[in-house]
């Protein structure tokens, strides 16, 4: 049960010659967060829109549950399906207040009212919008982190399966970019979550899995600690390493004893530095394998 | 030189103003950085500069050219380009080399010299082989380099970036303002950035800080590095090294701030 790109190629619809994603294969798991990561160009928003069947590829296949989903009776199911917050969150923001662009699409989709305005309720909780507060307003009189999170609601009120990120933290102050943050952590708790962003250091601060894509090409999938290993293909894809990472391959330089990472969450990495520099066992071996 | 005083702007049927009591005065051919959290006013700031907003009190005054005198709204367009976050609500044509003539247009120039001035602004961005691409289908990165080209086209004596690189990837965001210090520093422009991001301060002579609409600092990017502890009161995150070695201090393990690399860091803890 997942949602499987396979061999998906895709080109723009002007300019057959540009292609923009060549034989992509990705399986998006029902939980967790998975990074897409590439510099500008480098085909994630395409990623994102064929995810979610607004774009058709031009070869290769969309699963969904093993199903095709252009072979569906309807896309709007897999549109359902599968949510797309998008770079601009005003592209999809139209209510006139922000309940009633929560409540949109759960009503198109023939939902009783009761119903929309529960899952609405649900929503805002989950985003973390304050429903006396915000619930009446327009959603354009709102600050950009919180046209996100109204945008985001909008789509989590779908109770979709999967959940794609287009840049969702692009342009918002930290305090803005911390809520969104720990709203994508929690969703990524029960449903499949797809992170497409130019920014390594969040994608490994939340993805459990990450794959890095160049012109189109995935040329790293796996573990999101060996998305930093190499530091060639970082430069050339023009991506900035953490500092985490930085500071984990000086430690390693000078000798310390630090275990394999499995993430690079930032509380991962604390931990696996103060176990080398604080177990005394550790240090002790280090320290007789420098003085040799 | 864009100078301001008392200025205020108080959006309509908002509790309180925007800015406050804003009084600076802007040197040509500097590089100035505007950092604020969202919502400090920064943006709003950025729009009285560009004379797309008029005070509520107080005065802007552009080249000599007091923004709230009337018509000031076309004059301004000439003193000051502007490019904002999302470069697809500046994009107007089909082809690149149109979008940025477009400005030319109204101008009235003509069409041998809107060429030269085509090519010059693309080249100034890096983007003249895209002249004939469709602009919908370029990169964020590539579409906010187009707005550049396009603000420079009318030879604006003051381009003002309003978050500019919000929607690109880092190495791109950089180079960007590294693209930018050089324009500067060439064409002798007055460029304000407006940004949130602590790395886009180094390429500035002078740092602006507004919290809440006011003008809570005015210096310089090292002076601003050396007062880190105070930008958690503005909204502001520490460089990204300096939160890890805070955090690690939190642990109990022993990193000095002075630690700046993240060779010095480790450094630290593993003498």
């Amino acid at each position: 049960m997942a949602l499987k790109l396979i061999s998906v190629s895709a080109r723009y619809p002007i300019d057959e010659a540009h292609i923009v994603l060549t034989k992509v294969s990705i399986t998006v798991r029902d939980s967790g967060c998975l990074a897409v990561v590439g510099p500008s160009g480098s085909g994630k928003s395409t990623l994102g829109r064929i995810m979610n069947g607004l774009h058709r590829p031009s070869e290769g296949t969309v699963e969904l549950d093993n199903l095709d989903i252009h072979s569906m009776p309807s896309i709007a199911e897999a549109r359902r399906r599968v949510g797309l917050l998008m770079q601009q969150p005003d592209n999809q923001l139209f209510g006139m207040t922000v309940g009633e662009d929560i409540r949109f699409g759960p009503s198109q989709a023939g939902i009783d009212l009761d119903t929309c305005v529960s899952r609405m309720e649900r929503a805002m909780l989950q985003v973390g919008l304050d429903i006396d507060s915000f619930a009446a307003r327009s959603p354009f009189s709102l600050s950009g982190g919180e046209r996100r999170r109204v945008a985001l609601a909008g789509l989590l009120a779908m109770q979709p399966r999967h959940l794609v990120l287009d840049e969702p933290v692009a342009g918002l102050d930290p305090a803005g970019r911390a809520k969104i943050e720990a709203v994508i952590a929690e969703t990524g708790r029960h449903i499949g979550v797809v992170l497409l962003t130019a920014d390594l250091p969040l994608a490994l601060r939340l993805a459990d899995h990450v794959i890095l894509l160049d012109a189109g090409h995935v040329e790293y999938d796996g573990a999101p600690a060996g998305a930093v290993a190499d530091r060639a293909l970082l430069s050339r894809l023009r991506l900035l390493a953490p500092v985490e990472a930085d500071v984990l391959d000086a430690l390693r330089q000078r000798g310390a004893p630090l275990e394999p990472l499995e993430d690079m969450r930032p509380a991962t990495v604390l931990e696996t530095i103060a176990a080398a520099v604080l177990a005394p066992d550790s240090r002790k071996v280090a320290t007789k394998g420098r003085s040799h | 030189m864009i100078s301001t005083r008392h200025l205020e702007f108080k959006y309509r049927g908002a509790p309180r103003p925007a800015v406050h009591d804003i009084n600076i005065d802007i040197e040509d051919g500097s590089i100035v950085a505007v950092l604020g959290a969202n919502g400090s006013g920064k943006s709003t700031l950025a729009r009285l500069f560009g004379g797309m907003l008029r005070p509520s009190a107080g005065t802007v005054v552009v080249d000599g050219v007091d923004t709230t005198a009337r018509p000031a709204g076309w004059a301004m367009h000439q003193h000051v380009g502007m490019v904002f976050q999302n470069p697809q609500n500046q994009i107007v044509s089909t082809v690149v080399e149109n979008e940025v003539a477009f400005g030319l247009e109204n101008l009235m120039m003509d069409s041998a010299t809107m060429q030269q001035r085509v090519t010059e602004c693309l080249e100034l961005v890096g983007m003249l082989h895209l002249r004939l691409a469709n602009p919908h289908e370029l990169s964020a990165g590539e579409q906010q380099r187009l707005g550049i080209a396009s603000a420079l086209a009318a030879n604006p004596r003051h381009l003002i970036l309003d978050e500019a690189t919000a929607l690109l990837d880092d190495q791109t965001r950089l180079e960007l303002m590294s693209r930018v210090q050089a324009l500067a520093r060439r064409l002798s422009l007055n460029v304000i950035v407006i940004t949130h991001r602590m790395d886009e301060v180094n390429i500035a002579d002078r740092v602006i800080v507004l919290s809440q609409g006011e003008v809570v600092f005015d210096d310089t990017p090292t002076a601003l590095f050396t007062q880190a502890e105070q930008l958690p009161h503005w909204n502001l995150t520490l460089p990204p090294l300096q939160e890890l070695t805070a955090a690690l201090r939190s642990g109990g393990l022993q990193v000095p701030p002075s630690a700046l690399t993240p060779e010095e860091v480790a450094r630290a803890l593993w003498p």
